[in-house]
């Protein structure tokens, strides 16, 4: 139980470097490598902040203002300077690991003396089952575990409501619509540049937020822990798209949350049958693999019956 | 719209059939959870690491060795299971729990991330931590003897002291050392301050030079030999282990000579290498671990800090460059390596 709990936690914290990675990706096509940045920024911001006695909430706010700061600089520097989508992520990025060097002073921060939003979900879950640790159906589950799962479902629950009714305003429209059709929204008398940057800005703070949360649930933040994030939350886009199918914005923020759980959970079902740790990744790669091809035959499959 | 919902429901069934999967493999945890009072005949031990390096190997190895010499036998007292992260910091906590959940007696760490989330997500197993540099700044305790109930262990930083004054009493013409470091490895950046106290109290100067990636370890090395040094003293470390050929070549290159504090590099062809390595702290770490399974409680086993050396010289490397070691000095080495003649 504590690893499907676990499983789930993270696959929901990790769901908003998702939906970062799904306005950045989806909405722009703009495969913004900065979230390997901005996902260490909101770590080493809320860190130091936590460090530093600012309340959890503050400081997680502030990591979502940080990575904001670091989307408003790759979309500058796409848009203004005309640098390649690609290399204005990388410059971002790479600028960034120094910065997080000097946010936390150090490489690492442990955080398992300070207070995080992860002693509020203890709290929470005390709250919740009354005690330390509960049985649920003869599994020992513990109120810390109970209590981060139910936060961060409300936190992803919230964020992803908010994020679909903005979708659903004229800015909203606007932002997709100029991934969509440049041409036609330029018509529109809509700035696509100024498009890319808000939408870049969110993007990277959404990273940066579940960067935050990252952090304060595994007790540390580390100055390498960014390194590949970019590539799961591209894969739980994907998996996402895989699973929802649908362009709607309320099925993709459905179908990207899922996404991120699902890969979280093939991760830890893979760990829990003890799958050799050489193996990890190419497990990973394959199940990736998998969501992208299984779409696509299904289809094909379907024409092919409702052809003959 | 219809279509849609559909498509969402399907994957809601995908996701609690993957939950399904997971809680029905994680039964064993729930069948044991009743019967935690059975004595324990065989330990499950979980070697929980971050990343595959060559000195996780070593620290690997030092703690299997370690367990064989307290008596403990493979197979008969213990069996080993190995998790490795692969440099991925958010299956860190996953890897902790697979290891809780999969019946672990104890956990034995390797790196400060997978010690800070056991820290975190193991309270109620026993976990002895080794290749750290500093247990208690990754959040162990707050000091050798007030640490964490759970966990005990082994902290490594690299023999600074003994290195510098083997130099100064040695090689009395060296005064100014450089160094390769990691900004992003804690090790190398808790061995890099303490190499800076070390050196300021013994008279040395030293030249930092950061080197981020593998692949820039033969740029930033060919810096470093251009800062004027009179010898590299190499502080350990993943990035530099791995990319240990490319300082060595450099070093070649400008006649000037090695000094490290890590076994392979001695093979790698650093000239004299006072080890304090991480076979040795992960050996010592396994000896922590055999007095738990002897019926220690870890509470009461204080945090350690590995202070045990070994000197070793590689006499090829000193003839490479024209450099006669003084006899004591390969008389006192534990390991030679290279033709002795005309230096014995």
């Amino acid at each position: 139980m504590t690893l499907l709990l676990s499983a789930w936690t993270i696959g929901l914290i990790l769901s908003l470097l998702s939906l970062g990675v799904y306005i950045s990706y989806r909405v722009f096509k703009f495969a913004d490598i900065t979230a390997d940045g901005s996902i260490t920024f909101g770590a080493a911001v809320a860190a130091s902040m936590l460090t530093h006695g600012v309340h959890p909430v503050t400081s997680s706010i502030a990591a979502f203002a940080a990575g904001c700061a670091a989307g408003l600089c790759t979309g500058i520097l796409h848009t203004r300077f005309r640098i390649n989508q690609l290399l204005s992520g990388i410059l971002v990025m790479t600028a960034l690991y120094s910065i997080n060097l000097h946010v936390m002073g150090q490489s690492n921060l442990p955080l398992l003396s300070v207070t995080t939003l992860t002693t509020y979900a203890q709290d929470l879950g005390r709250w919740l089952t009354g005690h330390d640790s509960a049985t649920l159906f003869g599994w020992p589950v513990s109120a810390r575990d109970a209590g981060s799962l139910v936060l961060s479902a409300a936190i992803v629950f919230i964020i992803a409501l908010i994020a679909w009714l903005f979708f659903n305003t004229n800015l909203g429209s606007a932002m997709r619509a100029s991934g969509d059709n440049e041409q036609m929204i330029r018509a529109l008398g809509v700035s696509v540049e100024n498009m890319i940057v808000l939408g870049l800005c969110i993007s990277n703070g959404l990273v940066a937020f579940a960067g935050a949360l990252l952090a304060q649930y595994q007790g540390f933040a580390d100055v390498q822990m960014g390194i590949g994030m970019i590539v799961w939350g591209l894969a739980s886009v994907i998996i996402g798209r895989a699973l929802t199918g649908t362009d709607s914005a309320g099925a993709a923020l459905t179908g990207t949350i899922m996404g991120s759980v699902l890969f979280r959970l093939i991760i830890a079902v893979a760990l829990r049958w003890g799958l050799n740790p050489n193996d990890l990744k190419l497990v990973t790669a394959i199940f990736v693999f998998g969501a992208l091809v299984l779409p696509m035959l299904m289809q094909k499959v379907r024409s092919h019956a409702a052809a003959s | 719209m219809l279509n849609a919902f559909r498509r969402v429901a399907l994957g809601i069934a995908v996701v609690a059939a993957a939950s399904l999967i997971l809680l029905l493999s994680d039964l064993q945890h729930r069948e044991r959870a009743g019967r935690l009072a059975i004595a324990k005949h065989k330990w499950k031990l979980y070697f929980v690491q971050y990343n595959d390096v060559i000195d996780v190997k070593d620290a690997e190895a030092g703690v299997i060795k370690g367990l064989h010499e307290s008596g403990l036998v493979d197979g008969r007292d213990y069996q080993i299971k190995i998790l490795n992260a692969q440099g991925d910091m958010a299956t860190v906590s996953a890897l902790i729990d697979a290891a809780v959940t999969g019946g672990a007696d104890m956990l034995i760490t390797f790196s400060t991330p997978t010690l800070q989330a056991a820290l975190r997500r193991a309270q109620n197993v026993p976990v002895v931590y080794n290749y750290v540099s500093s247990g208690l700044k990754a959040g162990a305790g707050k000091s050798n003897t007030d640490h964490a109930p759970n966990v005990t262990g082994v902290s490594l930083l690299p023999a600074n002291d003994e290195a510098l004054a083997l130099i100064k009493a040695n090689f009395p013409s060296i005064h100014r050392l450089g160094t390769l470091y990691c900004p992003a490895e804690t090790n190398m950046v808790n061995a890099k301050i303490a190499l800076d106290e070390s050196a300021k109290r013994a008279g040395f100067e030293v030249v930092y030079v950061p080197a981020e990636t593998a692949t820039d370890v033969p740029n930033a090395a060919a810096a470093l030999m251009s800062h004027d040094i009179d010898a590299v003293l190499q502080i350990p470390g993943n990035l530099t282990a791995s990319a240990f050929g490319s300082i060595g070549e450099a070093a070649r290159s400008s006649h000037l000579p090695v000094f490290a504090f890590q076994k392979s590099q001695a093979i790698g062809g650093a000239m004299v290498v006072v080890a304090r390595d991480y076979k040795d702290s992960g050996r010592h770490a396994a000896f922590l671990a055999a007095r738990i399974m002897r019926g220690e409680n870890p509470k009461k086993i204080p945090l350690e800090d590995f202070a045990g050396t070994s000197l070793i010289v590689n006499l090829d490397a000193a003839r490479a460059l024209n450099i006669t070691l003084p006899p004591p000095l390969v008389r006192s080495a534990k390991e030679i390596i290279g033709e002795t003649s005309g230096n014995r």
